[in-house]
């Protein structure tokens, strides 16, 4: 006994060793994936997050006056903020230079200033690293500085600046330039000026094109200029880098906006007035956007919108409300932001898509010449005091603002505010368009279609197999349902792109058809059936082998439908389907639409959703069948009133697993439509989610660019659209379960 | 039958074209000279577009070096920069330039700016079905079927082939477009030449590959699509093109110099200045603009480089070049 007792007890012991063990293990792993998947989206979140930080600016060096402020026209900065250039009232440029961390600016050796233009200078303007230089005596040069690297040994690289002379042209007329700009062209090098009275005159020097267009331009080399017909004295112009547009301001605020052709003849917008002293203009990088400020301190954009009634100037939207008169405007030269000085001498930066004031400091001095770096990475200003001073500025993400990222905006080129993703340009001018709103409604939009498709044939399906079918068949078809979930996406995605596609753009109206034909057909079997389910021979088909016999019958009807469609839709449509929705209704067909989409989609869930809901319907508790069946109710009606509210929770789970999973679906999606991201509803037209999105872009984003945050971002949304339907099917399961799951 | 009988000259034209100024561009260029020494992993990282010319450099050059190692990886050329910045591989093909912000964090990692060695010439081709009779097309058409932004100046847009001056069933037809995905230095391309950098229309069909763009153009009777000419099949037809309204349309060709959408093909290096680059990749690159490699990129359907442009670029490989015996460089 007491040998018995003792085993009993080691046994009971050993039972309740690996009990504890067992019960640890679980709440571990239970515990280890709440960490893993905290601990993703952690990460996730840390690489999405950089994008809403600001932006930094601070000082770098402020330097004692070299030279008198009024003698400085105009100022720059190398892209390592090592070297500055000040180009000087003599014609000259003075060059200095930063060697070590900490030192001040030196000259750069020999050490004199160089000479860029013979004799004194009236006014200079820039165009990105250009410079037209405008003499005393009318005549100008249009010069570049450039850097030369030399690396030492030693990993040290030191840069040497020089000036290079692309163009010189004389001066013309008696009238005397306020200011000009000249931009060589490969057919021709024009310069516009702004005269003092308040005209714009063009000059034009053909190129040496040696077989044509000799009488007509007289000789190649000559200059021709003329006087644009502009109706109230300018105070102010712009003259595009391809030296095709003209931007110019009068006296009473009014933009003037000159399109110039090959032939250099014109065309002309005025816009109204706004009656406020224009002060300071500047292109945006990609000379499209000008940015206009004015007395009063406001800043705003502009660009030429094309409307039903030909092209206006637009204000786009204002960019800054400041305090003092805008004075000073330096674009980026690699994307839309520009830095601006005020009467006052505050420096801020803004952004122009986005609208976004990045950063803000004093100068303390009013400014005489303002600089950015081509790097976007420092400021320079020559103060009224003829100091220099030097920011480091830092703006990782200007781009990104909840209103760019959620809001229409009213991009460049575009007629009007739009929701639009187009992330990638084939040129560092191009204006990234991040709305992730047509990346959501695609989601959901495949999500809807996809559900409309698998939902009722799933529940039904599982109704179907779990209560009326024998167990026979349901011993084949449940297995064989949950096989076809181990099918691969990526083959699902593939067959739905290479053989759907196009087959169903063939037979789409055959797809409508069958949607009435089929239920349509098995009510024509069910109404003869009941005529001959009586006779000995038919009773043989077993109760719940039925399919066997329906089954012939719907392929029968689906057969007829594809049979007789092309006369139909010859006969609904006046031939052909796709081109009357076109013409009618004005829709696109697209071969790679939402139906594919939802089918191939669809096909995936079904599966799931199938098997979940068939589970749950299978455990509900024979004794309440039988109870049902017993107090005289048919099998319809046990279903109907017993055995489905009974399952609720497990069928509403199935459905919101199903719907997870269609929300982060990627491959099928991303194969099986256009990927483009469209806002319509219509079924016929593609689309473009947010997980086939991150998987389309993230090879195109550059690490921890803008770009490849806003994929992190989008991963972060998908992340929370699941989690929710997850939290939420969850909390309706518990609701339902304490209602219905009494038994 | 109308279109076809015009076409004979001109495809007549190329033909000849093809056997004789290329050929002749090849056979300038100097042969490939084995070296000693040379062995090793060579990684390649970049264009789907270049992906089979690196393949066919890659065969030939184990031909000659035969422990030699070269794995070729073509997803896009926006995948060159970062595996050459983090250093997985040695070579990036890109079909088109660095961006300012590649090229700064390639900067940043190495302290000096990136290398291109130009190594073949493309053609982008606008794709149509087959069965297709328009004649051609001038770029601001081809910008206001592709762009919503019409930067090219096209009066409207254009919707259906009929805008385009198509007679018969096709007209009434929407044009169905297909593209290329943003990762491809074609979709940029295509973006800087022919939408005049304006934007894509939304209902664009990106495809993640060339081929995948000629297929959708295949099957679809009202399709249009851009790729590279060596990409063309059987079921489609480059449309010849026009820079404005009023010249002559062009057929798609390395040799019509008059095409408007001709670009280079680029290997992006990790060059320090001043030093050579490392052997394997240096060999591997002189193979690449040597006589032979030249004819692999005839043979895959890409233009060669001329023999001024070759002896520009091997200039780039380094100073040590003048050992091995070229002749072009020197």
């Amino acid at each position: 006994m007491k040998e018995s007792e003792s085993w009993s007890e080691k046994a009971l012991r050993r039972a309740k060793f690996f009990d504890k063990f067992a019960e640890y293990l679980i709440k571990g792993g239970g515990i280890a994936v709440i960490i893993t998947v905290a601990g993703i989206l952690f990460l996730v979140l840390r690489t999405a997050l950089p994008l809403f930080s600001g932006a930094d600016i601070s000082t770098l060096l402020e330097e004692k006056p070299q030279v008198a402020a009024p003698r400085v026209l105009a100022a720059g900065v190398g892209e390592y903020l090592k070297n500055v250039h000040l180009i000087l009232d003599d014609g000259k440029v003075r060059f200095l230079r930063q060697v070590e961390e900490g030192e001040g600016l030196r000259p750069v050796p020999p050490g004199d200033d160089r000479p860029a233009f013979p004799g004194e200078l009236k006014a200079v303007r820039r165009h990105g690293d250009r410079y037209t230089l405008l003499g005393k005596d009318g005549s100008t040069a249009l010069i570049r500085v450039a850097y030369r690297t030399e690396y030492r040994p030693g990993g040290k690289s030191i840069r040497h600046p020089r000036i290079e002379q692309e163009a010189m042209l004389p001066a013309v007329g008696d009238e005397r330039e306020v200011s000009c700009a000249v931009r060589s062209g490969e057919e021709s090098v024009r310069r516009l000026c702004l005269l003092e009275n308040g005209r714009l005159r063009l000059d034009q020097v053909a190129g040496e094109d040696e077989d044509e267009y000799e009488e007509d331009g007289g000789e190649a080399g000559a200059m021709t200029s003329r006087l644009l017909n502009t109706p109230d004295p300018v105070t102010r112009a712009l003259f595009s880098g391809d030296g095709s547009r003209i931007w110019a301001a009068d006296k009473g605020g009014r933009l003037i906006y000159v399109e110039l052709d090959d032939e250099g003849e014109t065309l002309q917008h005025i816009s109204r007035g706004t009656g406020r002293q224009i002060t300071a203009m500047e292109f945006f990088f990609g000379d499209l956007t000008v940015a206009v400020g004015d007395a009063s301190g406001d800043l705003s954009a502009w660009f030429m919108v094309r409307g039903e009634s030909g092209t206006d100037i637009t204000m786009v939207r204002p960019l800054l409300r400041g305090k003092g008169a805008i004075r000073h405007l330096a674009p980026s030269s690699r994307d839309k932001s520009m830095v601006v000085a005020d009467a006052g001498g505050e420096i801020s930066a803004v952004f122009l898509t986005s609208g976004r004031q990045l950063f803000r400091a004093q100068s303390g001095t009013p400014v005489r010449a303002l600089g950015y770096s081509k790097r976007n990475n420092g400021i320079l200003a020559v103060g009224a005091d003829g100091a220099i001073r030097l920011w480091a500025t830092d703006a990782p993400h200007p781009e990104i603002s909840s209103k760019t990222l959620l809001g229409k905006v009213w991009y460049e080129n575009y007629t009007k505010p739009e929701f639009v993703w187009q992330s990638t340009g084939g040129t560092d001018e191009f204006e990234s368009k991040l709305s992730l709103i047509p990346l959501i409604y695609g989601t959901l939009k495949s999500t809807f279609y996809a559900m409309l498709f698998a939902v009722p044939i799933s529940l039904l399906g599982a109704i179907y197999t779990s209560q009326f079918a024998g167990a026979r068949v349901r011993a084949a078809v449940k297995p064989a349902v949950e096989i076809l979930a181990s099918v691969p996406s990526v083959v699902v995605g593939f067959l739905a792109a290479l053989w759907l596609a196009p087959l169903l753009s063939n037979e789409m109206v055959a797809l409508g058809i069958c949607l009435l034909s089929v239920p349509l057909g098995l009510m024509i079997f069910i109404a003869l059936w009941s005529f001959v389910q009586h006779i000995p021979r038919v009773q043989l088909v077993q109760k719940g082998n039925e399919f066997i016999i329906v089954l012939p019958v719907l392929l029968l009807a689906v057969w007829l439908t594809v049979k007789l469609s092309p006369g139909l839709e010859s006969m609904i449509f006046d031939q052909d389907f796709t081109l009357w929705l076109y013409q009618s209704a004005g829709i696109g067909f697209d071969q790679r639409n939402t139906v594919v989409i939802a089918i191939a989609l669809g096909f995936a869930l079904i599966p799931i959703i199938f098997s979940l809901a068939e589970d749950s319907l299978s455990t509900v508790p024979g004794s309440l069948n039988a109870a049902s069946l017993a107090m005289g109710a048919s099998r319809w009606q046990t279903v109907q009133r017993v055995i489905l509210p009974s399952a609720s929770p497990g069928i509403f789970v199935a459905v919101m697993i199903g719907l997870g999973r269609a929300v982060g679906e990627t491959m099928i999606v991303l194969m099986a439509t256009g990927n483009t991201p469209l806002m319509s509803m219509n079924p016929f037209q593609g689309l473009r989610t947010l997980s086939a999105n991150i998987a389309v872009e993230v090879p195109e984003a550059p690490v921890d660019g803008t770009l490849y945050r806003t994929l992190f971002l989008c991963g972060v949304l998908l992340f929370t659209m699941t989690f929710c339907v997850n939290t939420l099917g969850e909390f309706f399961r518990q609701r339902l379960r304490e209602k219905y799951g009494r038994f | 039958m109308a279109t076809k009988k015009n076409r004979i000259p001109l495809i007549f034209a190329l033909s000849v074209g093809m056997l004789s100024a290329p050929a002749i561009a090849a056979d300038k260029t100097p042969s490939y000279k084995k070296v000693s020494g040379v062995g090793g992993n060579l990684n390649s990282i970049g264009s789907d577009t270049l992906n089979n010319l690196m393949t066919y450099w890659a065969e030939d050059f184990r031909k000659v070096y035969p422990n030699v190692k070269v794995q070729v990886e073509g997803k896009g050329s926006s995948t060159a920069p970062p595996a050459l910045i983090s250093g997985s591989s040695q070579l990036g093909p890109m079909s088109r330039k660095m961006k300012n912000k590649e090229k700064d964090k390639f900067e940043k990692k190495y302290g000096f700016k990136p290398t291109a060695i130009a190594v073949a010439r493309d053609t982008l081709a606008v794709y149509v079905n087959k069965d297709n009779p328009i004649k051609g097309m001038t770029l601001p058409q081809v910008d206001a079927v592709f762009s919503r932004t019409r930067r090219g100046g096209y009066a409207s847009d254009i919707k259906t082939w009929g805008d385009l001056g198509v007679k018969g069933a096709l007209a009434s037809r929407p044009v169905s477009i297909y593209g290329r995905n943003s990762a491809s230095g074609t979709y940029g391309y295509f973006k800087k030449k022919a939408l005049f950098k304006g934007d894509y229309k939304d209902s664009v069909k990106e495809q993640p590959g060339s081929a995948s763009v000629v297929n959708g153009v295949a099957g679809d009777k009202a399709g249009i699509g851009y790729s590279g000419i060596g990409y063309k099949t059987s079921g489609v037809r480059a449309v010849p093109l026009a820079k404005k309204a009023g010249q002559p349309f062009v057929e798609a060709a390395f040799e019509n110099k008059d095409y408007p959408l001709g670009r280079s093909l680029y290997v992006y290096v990790v060059k320090e200045p001043g030093k050579p680059l490392p052997l394997l990749t240096r060999e591997f690159l002189k193979f690449v603009l040597s006589k032979e490699g030249q004819k692999i990129v005839q043979k895959d359907g890409y233009g060669a480089l001329s023999p001024k442009a070759i002896a520009k670029q091997r200039k780039k490989l380094g100073a040590a070049l003048g050992s091995t015996g070229s002749s072009a460089a020197h």
